[in-house]
């Protein structure tokens, strides 16, 4: 077992051709380490949807790149845990959803564990955990 | 003496046949599939609907797609069967073939595989 950190920041705008760099960036930091394809594509689905909620609903109403995505990934022992965060308007249910709200279901379909936590003074954190593969 | 019931009587059944050619547009589809290419998919599968009603997607190529791209999917998809057609996803990855699982919008979206 390794219990060494591996880290991954990252803070781009938040704007929709950003989401494909955030996903490359991820893809590239989990390519040193040894996991399934399968867990690898629903590390990479499930940052996407998080990196596109942020996009479609924390900074509606700012101007375009008015606001930022932060990722933050890391690898502690066999548990991968990548956080997504905005300083945007805070979690809230949306009538006007642009989309077709399996963002989050997804997410949770994907991950061993998620959770949505506000960011004081505004803003929101999804945190997603992964269980890497058993030897 | 029963009178032999006119041409124009409704209970007199008829039967006819029309003959409706279906037309097919295959959509080769290349790249990563998400919300900043969405609304490409979306120019696409218009594009194809507006002179088939069966639009067969060719995946082979897709490297990733989300719930973004399959919300355009779904669109497409009621579309094409409000006016009798389909719209079919052929050679569709594993990782594909997950989210649509998934999204139990497989019902919807017909799998060739």
């Amino acid at each position: 077992m390794n219990d060494e950190q591996v880290q991954l920041e990252l803070t781009v705008p938040s704007t929709a051709e950003n989401i494909p760099l955030v996903r490359h960036a991820v893809a590239g930091f989990l390519d040193g380490h040894e996991m399934s394809d399968e867990l690898a594509s629903d590390v990479l689905l499930a940052v996407t949807e998080a990196c596109t909620n942020v996009v479609q609903h924390a900074y509606r109403g700012s101007p375009p790149s008015g606001g930022e995505i932060e990722v933050s990934a890391e690898y502690v022992s066999s548990e991968l845990t990548i956080a997504v965060r905005d300083r945007g308007l805070g979690f809230a249910p949306r009538v006007d959803s642009p989309g077709l709200g399996l963002g989050l279901p997804v997410i949770a379909a994907l991950t061993r564990n998620v959770e949505i936590r506000p960011l004081p003074p505004s803003g929101t954190e999804v945190v997603m955990t992964f269980m890497l593969d058993e030897p | 003496m029963q009178e032999p019931r006119a041409e124009s009587d409704e209970r007199v059944p008829r039967f006819s046949e029309q003959r409706v050619e279906e037309t097919v547009a295959v959509l080769q589809v290349r790249g990563e599939l998400d919300i900043g290419s969405a609304e490409a998919l979306r120019h696409a599968l218009d594009e194809a609907e507006a002179h088939a009603n069966i639009v067969r997607l060719d995946a082979a190529s897709v490297q990733f797609l989300d719930s973004t791209a399959l919300g355009v999917l779904l669109a497409s998809a009621q579309r094409l069967a409000a006016k009798g057609g389909r719209l079919e996803l052929m050679n569709a990855s594993p990782a594909v073939r997950r989210i649509l699982d998934m999204t139990l919008i497989a019902r919807t979206v017909h799998l060739i595989p």
